[in-house]
């Protein structure tokens, strides 16, 4: 499953759920939280690229990039995704 | 048909309408369908809108099962975090632990939050 976080208030709630195999992709406002964000090391993480930039947030070593074309690829590749509000 | 789980998290107001016109609309089309009530979202098991000039939303709740949404949940976790009662609850859901929350989430086909 595809955990889509777009708001950094409910980060902490979305960790709680994950299962192996998950994946986790930040979005919009959700990237001011990456920085104290405790994240589980057993799930890939990603975050859009541009939201970052736009905000001026440093990019961190355990986070991998994405573009909105990989974007929509993870959502694809995933059988079904939640969308943390 | 795919199974639809709604991801309640937020106060009661204007999305909570809403989102409880899709639960009906999922149900009346017999999609198999659950609710989650979780974080702020239990609040919406609560109190009467309309004495602040918002709808009643209870009786709506309340008529889930009825719509064939007989799957309700709300999270035990979120209820103590808030010294909620779950005995002070008058909408027929269940009380499940955030395990099975998680556990809920995976085996729907579809999540739809508010």
């Amino acid at each position: 499953m595809l955990h889509i976080i777009s708001n950094p208030n409910a980060i902490e709630t979305c960790v709680v759920h994950l299962l192996d195999n998950d994946e986790v992709i930040f979005i919009s406002d959700s990237v001011y939280g990456l920085t104290e964000a405790k994240l589980d090391s057993r799930v890939p993480v990603y975050a859009l690229e541009t939201d970052l930039a736009a905000r001026g947030i440093p990019t961190t070593s355990n986070v991998t990039l994405a573009n909105m074309s990989q974007f929509v690829r993870l959502v694809v590749q995933h059988t079904s995704s939640v969308t943390w509000t | 048909m795919r199974s639809v789980l709604y991801l309640i998290r937020k106060f009661p107001g204007e999305s909570a309408n809403e989102t409880i016109d899709l639960m009906l609309v999922s149900g009346v089309f017999e999609q198999p369908t659950s609710v989650v009530f979780s974080g702020d979202g239990v609040w919406q098991l609560l109190g009467d809108g309309s004495k602040i000039e918002r709808k009643d939303t209870s009786r709506a709740l309340n008529a889930l099962p009825m719509y064939d949404v007989e799957s309700l949940y709300v999270s035990e976790e979120s209820l103590a975090k808030r010294g909620i009662a779950f005995s002070d609850i008058d909408i027929p859901v269940k009380a499940v632990s955030a395990s099975t929350v998680t556990e809920l989430l995976h085996n729907h086909d579809v999540v739809i939050g508010d």
